[in-house]
């Protein structure tokens, strides 16, 4: 019991001899160190001498101004805010990433639905988001009722679940013996609800155009016409127009220009097709004037951008 | 009145701040030219000792006083050391951090005597710069790693391990200049 105690008691004089000895030794390096830190600055002249071998160039006097101004306030903030930056545009992206595939989804369902949900395969409909199996199904039914159409039907396409009809003529000039019918932007967003056409008379005598203007698809090379999407009133109000001719026919005097508008609204599109023309009688002539609709790249470009550049202001 | 508080704590600070700038902005200048022999470099090397000190102003509690500068040269002396580090190429692999080798046995402080002590001083006075700072840092200034790590912008990990190489190279010279001193 003694012994263990004799012990303890040595063990704790030697920690206390070991503590003693190491404050000493920081004490002692402590001193000497701040000795020889003393000894340094003995030789460094006084601040006058110095600032007159020396003079600070005029970015570093800027930069030392700034950061006595803010007390490197702005430096750390300018770190933050990119950082900011930065994180918000992954965020911004990881936004456009999820919409784009959500919408590609639900683009895919609706054109996949649509496009089987026509005419002769509605009941094929609901195959065509399941598996392989039933795509095949659909084909072949598909298949089956197109080989029952008669022959002249079967140059008709499908586009956006609605049947089309060829164009009159297939090749159509924009601009011909003084007489031009012009797109006002050749790439239209996908968003855009009408779309401008201007007429041009650089003859010498008064024109006239029809202002019922046709919207033409172009499938696999063939142009094909895009019928209207009728409402009840809309129809009545064609009937009408019908009965009293003349109504759409605008004349265009010599060297005028008029603009009309095609309601985009009003027409089932497929954005995916190559294009598109606006087509119009002019002087019994048919001319036409083609755009196409921004690929889904494009406009995820521009909205890219468009968030960059809010987010750098 | 919190905010009124805070306010006037920052404009004290930014206060303090212009004037120790203005006090010692040719001073820090001439310790980093002496290490650099480069003025645009020292200018470099001044700029980045005042950014730091904006963390850690609250170490400085009189502006005249010998203890800031000393503080200073520390900061602007381990400031032109990292301008050299990278002059010279990446990080030697000696920097890589790294835990001391069982083998480097730490007998530094057996040389700590005060009978050695014109030796320890005339060590110091010999050792390299990139050594002396960390040694300034945690004896003079006393800070600990991680107040270190900050103003060096490094891991307080790295600051271990140099400062476990700066004990080993003093250890090194001492026991040559108390040896040499004994076979005289």
């Amino acid at each position: 019991m003694q012994e263990n105690k004799k012990d303890t008691v040595q063990n704790g004089a030697q920690k206390t001899k070991k503590e003693q000895k190491e404050a000493l030794q920081k004490e002692l390096l402590a001193e000497a160190f701040n000795a020889c830190m003393e000894e340094q600055m003995s030789f460094i002249p006084p601040e006058r001498e110095i600032a007159r071998m020396h003079t600070f160039s005029d970015e570093f006097q800027a930069s030392m101004e700034e950061l006595c101004r803010t007390k490197g306030k702005i430096r750390k903030q300018e770190a933050t805010r990119r950082e900011f930056v930065f994180g918000f545009n992954r965020i911004a992206a990881c936004i456009l990433l999820m919409l784009v595939v959500g919408g590609v989804c639900v683009g895919g369902y609706l054109i996949s639905e649509r496009g089987i949900g026509g005419s002769s395969t509605g009941s094929t409909a609901e195959y065509s988001t399941e598996g392989s199996t039933e795509e095949t199904v659909a084909e072949s039914a598909e298949q089956a009722a197109d080989t029952a159409l008669p022959e002249e039907e079967q140059t008709d396409q499908t586009a956006a679940g609605t049947d089309l009809a060829e164009a009159e003529e297939q090749m159509l000039p924009s601009e011909s013996d003084g007489i031009r019918m012009l797109i006002s932007s050749p790439v239209v967003d996908r968003d855009m609800e009408t779309v401008k056409v201007t007429f041009g008379n650089l003859t010498e005598e008064t024109v006239s155009y029809s202002r019922d203007l046709e919207l033409q698809v172009c499938i696999d090379g063939v142009w094909y016409v895009v019928p209207k999407l009728h409402t009840e009133q809309e129809e009545a109000e064609e009937q009408d127009a019908q009965t009293q001719p003349g109504t759409a026919e605008v004349k265009l005097e010599a060297g005028m220009a008029q603009d009309e508008e095609i309601q985009l609204s009003e027409y089932r599109l497929d954005y995916e097709a190559e294009k598109y023309r606006v087509v119009s009688r002019i002087d019994g002539r048919l001319f036409g004037s083609e755009f196409r609709f921004e690929t889904l790249e494009e406009g995820l470009e521009e909205a890219l951008d468009g968030s960059l550049d809010s987010s750098e202001q | 009145m919190l905010l009124y508080l805070s306010m006037l704590d920052t404009e004290e600070e930014k206060d303090k701040f212009t004037e120790i700038y203005q006090q010692y902005q040719h001073f820090c200048w001439y310790v980093a030219f002496q290490l650099l022999g480069d003025a645009h470099l020292a200018e470099d090397a001044v700029q980045d000792a005042f950014l730091a000190l904006t963390r850690h102003l609250d170490k400085v509690e009189d502006v005249e006083s010998q203890k800031t500068r000393k503080f200073l040269m520390t900061i602007v002396k381990s400031k032109a050391v990292d301008i050299l580090r990278k002059q010279h190429g990446e990080i030697s692999v000696d920097e890589l951090p790294g835990e001391p080798a069982a083998s480097d046995a730490d007998v530094l402080g057996a040389y700590i005597t005060k009978e050695n002590y014109n030796h320890l001083i005339s060590c110091i006075l010999e050792l390299d710069e990139a050594y002396r700072v960390i040694f300034e840092y945690k004896y003079v200034h006393q800070l600990s790693d991680r107040e270190i790590a900050q103003i060096l912008d490094i891991t307080p990990k790295l600051v271990n391990v140099r400062y476990f190489r700066a004990r080993k190279k003093l250890q090194q010279m001492l026991e040559k200049e108390v040896a040499g001193h004994a076979g005289k």
